[in-house]
C-alpha cells in the first residue's frame, strides 16, 4: 500500500527505556565465548551495549512514564486525546489488551478510540499509518501512538546465540494531529506473510500449547528463531524496493533528504541497505551500539536518543525505513522539522 | 572473481575461529551459524549475487557457497 495523507503533523515524539546497561562483551565472557567470537558479534551486528528495563517492569511501565512528559511539553491535556494506538508484542496479558490497562493510568478519557496492533519491528511506522487514517478521514484530531517490546535476553536455542547481543528493551511515544499546513505524510508498507517462518517464536501461544504432544510440566521456551539469510535476502530486496518507491512516489532523490532513519536491526545491515539505496552512511546512521534492537521501539527511541546529533532534521524530510518479523516492510516519509523531539527517558 | 578471492572474502566476512575451507560443511561447522550465514548473504548481495534464497540455503559447503558468483 502505497498512500499520501495531507494536513497531518507529527507533533512530538519521545523514547524511554530502563537504566540497565548490558555489555556485550561481559556477557560473551560469561557465556563462555571465545574472544574472536565476542568480536565477531560486536564487529558486525554493531551493539556494545544492549539497554534493558528492570524486572518486573514492563513495557506498560515504558508507556506510563513517557507519555506524561511527551503531553505536558506539548500542552496537551490526556482526555484531549481522541485515539491511542498501542502497538507491542510484549503485552502485560493476552487479555484483555495492553490499551485498556494503560487507560486509566494515563488518563484517556472514556469517549478515546483504543486500538491495539500486534507488530514487531514495523510497529512504529505502522502506528504512524493508522494514526495518519483517522486524522485524515476526519475522525480524529489528536491521536497518541505508542510502540514498544521487551525483546531483551530471556534464553535461545542453539545456533541463536546471536540474538542474546542484539535485543533490548524500549518504547517510542509520538502524538500526531491535523494541522491543515502540514506537509504530506507518504507510507509505503508491504506484507510477506509466506515468509512468517523467518522470524519466529514457535512455542510462544497456542500452535504450541494447543499441540497433542504438549506437555504442562516441561514448558520448553526457546525464543525467538530467527533465519538470517532469509532475513538478509528480505530485507535487502524488499526494503530495498520500499524506500525506492516510497522516494519515486513523492517525487524525491536520496539527496534530499535529511536521513533515513533504519529500525536499528544491525550495523552490518543497514550499511549494506544504505549503499543499495543510494544512501550515505551518514544519511542512514547506525544509532543503537548502546542501545540494542528495540523492535516497534527503535525508530523513536534512536530519535530521541540522537536527535542532538542529527542536525539535519530541521533542515529537509526523513524518511523512516522499517522492517521486520511478518515479514514486512513499511516505510514513511514525514518532515519533523517542527516536530517536538525530547531526550530519552531512562526508567529505574 | 575467483573463487580463491571470493573464498577469502567470505571467510573475512565469517571471520572464524577454526579454518574454514571450500570443502567445509555448513551444518557441522560452529563458526557458520545464524549470523555468521545472515553476514555472508550481506556480502553476496553486496557483491551482485541475484539468485533465489532457497539455492543459498540449499548450499551443503562453503565452496558451494563460492560457486554462486564465482
Amino acid at each position: 500500500m502505497l498512500r499520501r495523507f495531507d494536513g497531518v503533523s507529527v507533533d512530538g515524539i519521545i523514547g524511554a527505556s530502563g537504566t540497565e546497561l548490558i555489555d556485550i562483551a561481559l556477557m560473551c565472557e560469561r557465556l563462555g565465548y571465545e574472544p574472536q567470537k565476542t568480536r565477531r558479534f560486536i564487529k558486525s551486528l554493531g551493539f556494545e551495549q544492549v539497554r534493558l528495563l528492570r524486572r518486573p517492569q514492563t513495557v506498560s511501565d515504558l508507556a506510563q512514564a513517557a507519555v506524561p512528559p511527551l503531553l505536558e511539553a506539548l500542552k496537551l491535556e490526556p482526555d484531549s486525546l481522541d485515539a491511542f494506538i498501542f502497538v507491542t508484542q510484549s503485552q502485560d496479558y493476552i487479555v484483555p489488551a495492553p490499551t485498556y490497562c494503560l487507560q486509566q493510568p494515563l488518563g484517556l478519557s472514556e469517549e478515546v478510540l483504543m486500538l491495539d496492533l500486534v507488530q514487531g519491528c514495523t510497529g512504529f511506522v505502522y502506528g504512524l499509518f493508522y494514526a495518519a487514517t483517522l486524522l485524515c478521514s476526519g475522525v480524529c484530531n489528536k491521536v497518541l501512538v505508542c510502540a514498544g517490546d521487551t525483546s531483551g535476553y530471556d534464553g535461545r536455542q542453539k545456533g541463536q546465540e546471536a540474538n542474546d547481543l542484539l535485543f533490548g528493551d524500549g518504547l517510542g511515544a509520538a502524538v500526531l494531529s491535523r494541522r491543515p499546513d502540514a506537509a504530506g505524510l507518504w507510507f509505503s508498507l508491504q506484507s510477506h506473510g509466506a515468509l512468517h517462518d523467518v522470524i519466529i517464536e514457535p512455542n510462544g501461544r497456542s500452535k504450541y500449547k494447543r499441540s497433542l504432544d504438549y506437555d504442562q510440566g516441561h514448558i520448553e521456551d526457546t525464543g525467538t528463531f530467527i533465519d538470517g539469510p532469509r532475513l538478509a535476502d528480505y530485507v535487502l530486496n524488499s526494503g530495498k524496493a520500499d524506500v525506492l518507491r516510497l522516494l519515486e512516489a513523492a517525487g524525491l532523490k536520496s539527496t534530499a533528504l535529511s536521513y533515513c532513519i533504519a529500525h536499528q536491526a544491525n550495523k552490518t545491515l543497514l550499511k549494506a541497505l544504505a549503499g543499495l539505496c543510494a544512501l550515505t552512511p551518514e544519511q542512514m546512521p547506525f544509532l543503537a551500539a548502546h542501545t540494542g534492537n528495540t523492535s516497534s521501539a527503535s525508530i523513536p527511541l534512536s530519535l530521541s536518543e540522537s536527535s542532538q546529533s542529527l542536525p539535519k532534521l530541521k533542515e529537509a524530510p526523513a524518511l523512516l525505513c522499517s522492517f521486520g518479523v511478518g515479514m514486512a516492510v513499511a516505510s514513511a516519509l514525514v518532515d519533523l522539522r517542527r516536530t517536538l523531539i525530547l531526550p530519552a527517558l531512562y526508567l529505574d | 572473481m575467483d573463487r580463491a578471492q571470493v573464498l577469502k572474502e567470505i571467510i573475512e566476512v565469517v571471520d572464524p575461529l577454526d579454518e574454514l575451507g571450500e570443502d567445509t560443511v555448513i551444518s557441522e561447522n560452529d563458526d557458520l551459524d545464524s549470523l555468521a550465514l545472515f553476514n555472508v548473504m550481506v556480502y553476496l548481495r553486496q557483491h551482485g549475487y541475484q539468485g533465489e534464497v532457497k539455492e543459498f540455503s540449499s548450499c551443503k559447503t562453503l565452496g558451494d557457497i563460492v560457486s554462486l558468483i564465482a
